[in-house]
């Protein structure tokens, strides 16, 4: 059974007293130990989906459709039942650690806290943990950075803290939006690499949300790309660059500038990223789609099961050999 | 135009900024950089947060003033502050700046025709009303904006529609140079290459130089012709940017390199500090 | 605007029916007065609520009912005049202070914690003795004064946000000058926020003012005033509340009706 199973999921919000669809049948299945990259751009859904399976949706979202984790229903689940999820099961990473610690605690009893409170760990015996976990997480001198205060530590280091508080959980399923966005180049390489490293040791499955197409091939394993709050493709992560089954994952990689050379102009999508709600009818992507044809304005496309992925395209066949980049990814 | 003057030079341009009350000390924003921008050409600027790329900026506005050095613009010194609304609204004449939040560079009580309005009229107050409606069309259509998109304000428009409007502002006192700092970090990937090729058509079309500061490398190949890399301050290495990306000398240079995803690369732990 | 009424809420919407009525009311007074407002029948003292006298009348047997409509005159044009005078003096101040920054912003504001210091009613004191003169308009200045350090600090600190945006850099280097970038850009863009304050503050105000009334500081026998009636001694040390009862009903819901217009503006203005 998979950890992790999303089944069309619809989720529509109340915005300025209208409702607003923002994911549209979406499905997924990440199994044990698999890490897949949601990548997209604005208005694709990517972390209103992490958010749905944390349960996490703003007030007034009305939701269709089925995510089971472990076999167990996170949509049907009550307060108590969702907190024990996110205590023991679910583990996530924001993009911006800053807001999401208390600036008036330490970092100590960031950490001691949740162990002492949710898993009953004595003072001696968390503070001794978090220590472990701050090693592991390559923080140097962590009986020091108990004692201070987020406001004293670099955004990469408080990000380390927030990954060692995940460690702790023992949680089989690790959900990182934009980790590593706000954070300095070198920085984001180091923290991915520990993302990365930990989540292969201990087995994790994880749902690494990104924009960033490239970084999402490096570190995942699969790759579901979305626009307009559905899945356009889904594939194992080299497969989805060197072979892309739809025409906006193919767009997606080739319209970005090379760190190789340099191009008289960049391939580009015409129009603007949009979310469901302004989605055109038909498939979401035709009226940016450069091979969209007419059945592609009027006929929204299915979400099919190919040999080696999934695509939610027309044309997927007939375009197979057009969409390959220039250059591969090995 | 003689080609031989650079739009924009800098010598031994330093920022210190020290520390107030009695503790001595101070942080040392830029250490001394010298650079050359001239006509059609793009210089470009890379470096991490705390690297001062964003000061040089500030400096060559003349929004922060330089402990020393000299900034030359079109040829007149301003390493002294404008003195007067007409000393500014000259140097806005020579060169231009794009910012980085599309969110927030805009007034955002104000539709792009008022906008443009406002800067062409300034700049060019003897022009009639019919003369500045073509100018406020033509800029709008150079920066692929239709007059619909002009005449709404800006939380109708999307963040690249907003950068368009911006380019259009920076356009519209016909400046020398512009600077753009991380003009596109803040856009999708898709509308970034839209804009990319926006600013190389412009610059084709225009003549006008460009300093771009940013710290995504791949940009900085697309659109620089040449490079400075900037840590804490300092110039760790320059050079035409196909030799310092293939080939870095230093190390940070090479650190900043490999730290980019791209097809064979995985992330490196390194020993942290 | 066509969001207005949800904006509002039915709370805001009463608000605004409320002081349109006040208003209509204020600008109608001759025409809605039932009786003379200044001048009473002597043996009509303390007359009780019958149709002659609608809410009876007072001890100098004048009809209360016309002095309440007519009060409504002094009671909105009072708290008026006081928020122009604080806007005029106190918005300038406020950004001319937040865009320069440095020794003169702290000089300003110093200067205006010293006026915060004294409370209108002492001001009023003072301005009245040094005059020498009763009234409307002393008290309106004295009130007025008092309400500027109030009024330039919210400015000064909404103007430091918007002083280092963007969009007020890129008018610097576009080389405008400062006077048209604090007026064409910055001004406008604090202007939600000042009206909203604004509205808050009439109410206060209003009880400043209904309150130097009170103390016989402000508004003069026999002219109508809501807060001279609250006060009158004439007749509460008689046993007869009547006026004070209704004068006072009067203020509180002005100033409410005020206040929840001024919320919900500032509320639209943070979403």
């Amino acid at each position: 059974m998979a950890l992790l199973e999303i089944k069309h999921l619809s989720v529509v919000l109340p915005v300025g007293g209208s409702m607003r669809p923002i994911i549209e049948d979406l499905s997924l299945e990440i199994e044990q130990g698999q890490s897949t990259g949601l990548v997209g751009e604005s208005g694709s859904g990517k972390t209103m989906t992490a958010r749905a399976i944390m349960g996490l949706l703003p007030e007034g979202a009305q939701v269709t459709g089925e995510i089971l984790l472990n076999g167990q229903s996170v949509l049907r689940m009550d307060r108590h039942q969702l907190r024990q999820m996110r205590v023991n099961d679910v583990a996530m990473i924001f993009q911006d650690s800053r807001a999401h610690i208390n600036p008036v605690r330490t970092i100590g009893d960031f950490l001691t806290e949740t162990m002492i409170i949710n898993h009953g760990y004595s003072k001696r015996v968390a503070r001794y943990r978090s220590i472990n976990l701050l090693e592991e997480v390559g923080l140097p001198q962590p009986e020091q950075q108990l004692r201070r205060y987020p406001h004293e530590l670099s955004g990469g280091m408080l990000q380390r803290v927030m990954i060692a508080s995940t460690l702790h959980s023992g949680a089989k399923l690790l959900l990182a939006d934009e980790p590593t966005t706000a954070l300095d180049v070198s920085i984001q390489s180091e923290v991915m690499a520990l993302i990365s490293d930990l989540q292969i040791e201990r087995s994790l499955a994880m749902i690494l949300v990104t924009h960033d197409l490239d970084l999402a091939v490096s570190i995942c394993q699969n790759i579901a790309v979305l626009y307009a709050g559905t899945i356009m493709e889904m594939r194992t992560a080299t497969d989805l660059y060197n072979d892309p089954l739809h025409p906006y994952s193919s767009a997606l990689a080739k319209c970005r500038p090379s760190i190789d050379h340099q191009s008289d102009r960049l391939v580009t999508i015409s129009g603007s990223p949009m979310s469901a709600f302004d989605a055109p009818e038909g498939c979401v992507f035709s009226d940016r789609c450069g091979y969209a044809e007419d059945n592609c304005k009027t006929e929204r496309p299915g979400y099919t099961q190919k040999v080696d992925g999934s695509v939610r395209c027309h044309r997927s066949d007939d375009l197979r050999g057009d969409l390959v980049p220039s250059i591969r990814w090995t | 135009m003689n080609t031989a003057t650079p739009v924009v030079s800098a010598t031994q341009l330093r920022k210190f900024y020290p520390t107030r009350g009695r503790q001595k000390g101070g942080v040392l924003a830029v250490e001394s950089i010298d650079f050359e921008l001239r006509q059609g050409n793009c210089l470009g600027i890379v470096g991490e947060s705390g690297s001062g790329k964003t000061t040089i900026a500030k400096m060559l506005l003349g929004i922060e003033i330089p402990t020393a050095g000299t900034i030359t613009v079109a040829g007149r010194d301003r390493s002294i502050p404008a003195r007067g609304s007409s000393e500014r609204r000259k140097r806005g004449r020579e060169l231009q700046m794009v910012f980085q939040d599309p969110y927030t560079s805009l007034d955002p009580r104000q539709t792009g025709w008022s906008c443009l309005r406002e800067v062409i009229q300034l700049h060019f107050p003897d022009q009639t009303r019919s003369q500045v409606e073509s100018r406020i069309l033509e800029l709008g259509s150079q920066v692929g904006l239709s007059t619909e998109q002009l005449l709404v304000r800006p939380n109708s428009l999307s963040g690249g529609q907003r950068q368009r409007v911006a380019i259009a502002r920076a356009l519209a006192s016909e400046p020398q140079a512009i600077i753009l700092d991380e003009a596109v970090s803040g856009l999708d990937v898709s509308i970034q290459a839209q804009i990319l090729n926006l600013l190389m058509d412009i610059k084709r079309e225009t003549g006008v130089a460009y300093l771009f500061i940013s710290h995504d490398l791949a940009v900085i190949r697309q659109m620089a012709g040449y490079v400075i890399v900037m840590e804490s301050g300092r110039v760790v290495e320059e050079g035409e940017t196909a030799r310092v990306l293939d080939n870095p000398k230093e190390n940070y240079t090479r650190m900043l390199r490999e730290s980019v995803p791209g097809p064979g690369w995985s992330p490196k732990r390194r020993n942290l500090v | 605007m066509v969001d207005f009424r949800q904006r509002l809420g039915w709370l805001g919407i009463l608000a605004v029916v409320v002081v349109v009525v006040i208003v209509t009311v204020s600008l109608l007074a001759p025409w809605l007065a039932p009786k003379s407002h200044l001048y009473g029948e002597l043996g009509d003292q303390f007359a009780p609520l019958s149709s002659n006298y609608l809410l009876g009348a007072d001890e100098n047997g004048r009809d209360i009912l016309s002095r309440l409509i007519f009060g409504s005159r002094t009671s909105l044009l009072g708290p008026l005049a006081v928020i122009l005078i604080a806007l005029i003096v106190g918005v300038p101040l406020a950004i001319a202070s937040a865009w320069k920054g440095g020794l003169s912003d702290v000089i300003i504001g110093r200067f205006l914690d010293l006026i915060f210091c004294f409370p209108p009613v002492l001001t009023a004191a003072l301005i009245v003795t040094l005059l020498n003169h009763r009234g409307l308009a002393p008290a309106v200045v004295a009130v007025g004064i008092a309400y500027i350090p109030w009024t330039a600090r919210i400015t000064r600190s909404a103007a430091l946000r918007e002083r280092f945006l963007p969009y007020i850099t890129a008018c610097e280097v576009q080389g405008f000058s400062v006077f048209s970038i604090c007026t064409r850009h910055m001004l406008p863009n604090l202007s939600r926020l000042i009206v909203a304050q604004s509205t808050i503050a009439f109410g206060h105000a209003l009880v400043d003012i209904a309150a130097l009334s009170f103390l016989g500081l402000a508004i003069q026998s026999p002219n109508p005033d809501w807060g001279l009636m609250v006060g009158s001694t004439g007749s509460i040390a008689r046993g007869e509340y009547g006026q004070a009862i209704f004068a006072g009903i009067l203020i509180i819901i002005t100033v409410a009706a005020f206040s929840i217009i001024g919320n919900r503006i500032s509320e639209n203005e943070r979403n």
